[in-house]
């Protein structure tokens, strides 16, 4: 028994100790979440570390999360750097950001083929974000950059009136 | 309330903005621009090309000079044949320095790019063309009746990342089937890629 908590502790410990808190998924998981019916907000933001806009709001949507962290909200920022880059780049970005949102890694390899599947009106131009309140039936796109206060503005509106 | 109001607005802003650009089969309007070699480069039906390969990029886009090596092999394989390469930039300098006229030029020469690498800096033909990002492509043919027809939509290929795992090249596909007077298959493709960073 201490030794099956030495090893769940020490795997933890892996985990967190060297911030590879992001979860590698495929498309499939993006599409549950997008046809929900769920009651939660689900915000998904996809990004990169080479996409500096992107760089640049993902504090914003750290901010918020906390903001409204009593409210039914749920952000995950959906990373789209190259499978190769993983360790180079992605896990030393997250030990550095700490954040508190959900990370997931999308593993795809044909963007022609999951963009349009994720949203049709997507160019595929990052950053990229998804608003879903499924049983609103709400699907809300935005292409491009967000300051804090157009972001609070999406969050705040469909919060309040839906 | 005053939010509420905006919301539609903003929409109705977006739509309008995304119908006035050209979609597949529309006639593309002659335009020039300016060249690294600072002449007016001219894109007409009145020039003895085929077609046009556009191509809007810049150069602080990972994903753009990911590509570079291969817009040299395109315009090397398609110019011969009647399709050169046309570079456009179109990001505002401004968010990135790297992106202005005095760096496009540094980086042609660099490169050794063999088309022309334009400047539009009003961005009015990224917003005519609805380029959203970087790089993306758009293949206008230079048809039978005299005008220039936009054929193809997106991407160059299918693997940014790696060149030699590529199994799709969409853009020599689509200028293939324009050679040999056929209809291009795939008209319309999606990657990601940096957006074109818009003046405020």
């Amino acid at each position: 028994m201490t030794k099956l908590f030495f090893t769940l502790m020490l795997g933890f410990f892996l985990i967190n100790g060297f911030g590879q808190s992001f979860r590698t998924v495929k498309l499939n998981e993006i599409k549950d979440l997008i046809e929900s019916k769920n009651d939660s907000l689900y915000i998904i933001n996809f990004w990169a570390t080479w996409c500096l806009p992107c760089v640049k709001e993902i504090p914003y949507f750290e901010e918020l999360g906390k903001k409204y962290k009593n409210q039914k909200l749920n952000i995950i920022l959906v990373n789209l750097d190259f499978k190769k880059d993983i360790d180079s780049k992605l896990v030393p970005f997250l030990e550095i950001q700490k954040l508190k949102s959900t990370i997931w890694f999308l593993d795809e390899s044909n963007p022609n083929s999951f963009i349009p599947k994720i949203e049709e009106n997507w160019s595929g131009a990052i950053p990229f974000t998804l608003f879903i309140k499924g049983s609103s039936g709400i699907k809300r796109w935005h292409e491009g950059s967000f300051n804090l206060n157009s972001l609070d503005d999406q969050i705040s509106n469909i919060l309040l009136n839906h | 309330m005053k939010k509420l109001f905006l919301l539609p607005l903003i929409l109705l802003s977006l739509s309008i903005f995304a119908q006035d650009s050209y979609k597949i089969g529309d006639q593309v309007m002659p335009f020039k621009l300016k060249n690294v070699d600072n002449s007016q480069f001219l894109v007409s039906p009145a020039n003895p090309w085929k077609g046009y390969i556009i191509v809007f990029t810049c150069n602080h886009c990972p994903f753009s000079v990911l590509y570079e090596d291969r817009l040299i092999q395109l315009d090397k394989k398609f110019r011969p044949l009647g399709f050169p390469v046309v570079a456009i930039n179109s990001n505002d300098a401004a968010v990135y320095a790297e992106d202005s006229f005095e760096n496009m030029v540094i980086r042609s020469k660099e490169k050794g790019f063999t088309f022309p690498y334009l400047h539009d800096e009003t961005q009015e033909f990224a917003k005519k063309f609805g380029a959203t990002r970087t790089p993306h492509v758009f293949v206008v043919h230079n048809a039978p009746n005299g005008k220039l027809l936009l054929e193809y939509i997106g991407a160059i290929d299918d693997n940014a990342k790696e060149p030699e795992n590529v199994s799709e090249k969409y853009v020599e596909l689509a200028v293939n089937a324009l050679l040999e007077g056929k209809e291009v298959e795939v008209k319309n493709t999606k990657a990601i890629g940096c957006s074109i960073k818009w003046k405020e």
